[in-house]
């Protein structure tokens, strides 16, 4: 399968979606989970629930009756994806490591 | 109070379009609605809202622009009006920052958005005019000459502008290059 790296967006949307969370709600939660360095604007979020839809790693979940809101939830797809995601993501933490301890030792910096 | 303001902006100058409400609206004019040409505030506190300006997918009646809008309005944003295929939408400053895009490809996307509108705008423009000019003088008619000279002209304007927001636009894919 072809590797692809998510953007932080997309990441931070499925990591939110292990509960039903509607949009405001993962903006919410998505700046907490980052310690409020991430921030996601409502176009950009709508633009990225839409294609994960499409892409079948979340689910549009069915609504109450007296609530328009949609929620959302990830699916076993979406989380394959984040799986795959972490193991990228520790590859490069474990080969900028490695080769940063050098720059450390040598006094570098 | 309602403050009129008589105002032209060309479609490729969106975003100072969208600096311009915003100056107005740290100086307590909020806008609240458009007519051709012409700008309407509503007087209130200085700095109360932040304004943002997207160009919509469709026009704002179609079912996708329903939802889209929707969606703005759960997430603490209000739809202050719509001029054609264009939402004007305003958050409290209070709340923090108010952003539509927070990624380089979204934004990219609008940018290529607006750009498709220029393009057909212009194309449009090229076509009647040379239809009316090629008409004038197939049928000695000056009146004819006269419109398809300015529609080539608004034409050329149109390409300028479009020439601005392809500029943007490749600045952000430079960008997205190397970062997200």
């Amino acid at each position: 399968m072809e590797s692809i790296a998510l953007t932080e967006a997309v990441y931070y949307i499925l990591l939110s979606l292990d509960q039903p969370m509607h949009g405001y709600g993962i903006m919410q939660n998505t700046e907490q989970l980052s310690g409020g360095r991430v921030r996601l604007a409502a176009g950009t979020l709508y633009g990225a629930l839409n294609t994960l839809l499409d892409k079948g790693w979340i689910k549009a979940l069915p609504g109450e009756k007296n609530s328009r809101k949609k929620e959302y939830q990830i699916t076993d797809a979406g989380r394959e994806a984040v799986l795959r995601e972490m193991e990228r993501l520790a590859e490069l933490l474990r080969n900028g490591q490695q080769l940063t301890a050098r720059w450390l030792k040598g006094g570098g910096l | 109070m309602i403050k009129k303001v008589w105002k032209q902006w060309w479609a490729w100058d969106f975003d100072k379009e969208e600096a311009w409400y915003n100056e107005m609206a740290a100086k307590g004019y909020n806008l609240s609605y458009i007519r051709p040409f012409q700008y309407y505030f509503q007087t209130g506190t200085p700095g109360e809202y932040i304004y943002r300006q997207e160009l919509l997918d469709h026009l704002p009646s179609h079912p996708e622009s329903e939802s889209y809008i929707q969606f703005m309005e759960e997430t603490g944003a209000e739809l202050v009006c719509t001029y054609q295929r264009w939402a004007i939408f305003r958050r409290k400053a209070e709340d923090g920052a108010f952003d539509l895009f927070s990624d380089l490809d979204s934004r990219l996307k609008h940018l290529k958005r607006v750009g498709a509108l220029l393009l057909s705008l212009t194309l449009m423009e090229f076509a009647i005019g040379l239809n009316n000019i090629s008409l004038s003088f197939a049928a000695d008619s000056p009146l004819n000459f006269w419109c398809g000279l300015i529609c080539l002209l608004l034409g050329i304007c149109l390409l300028s502008g479009s020439r601005r927001v392809w500029k943007m636009s490749r600045k952000i894919a430079k960008e997205r290059n190397i970062r997200e």
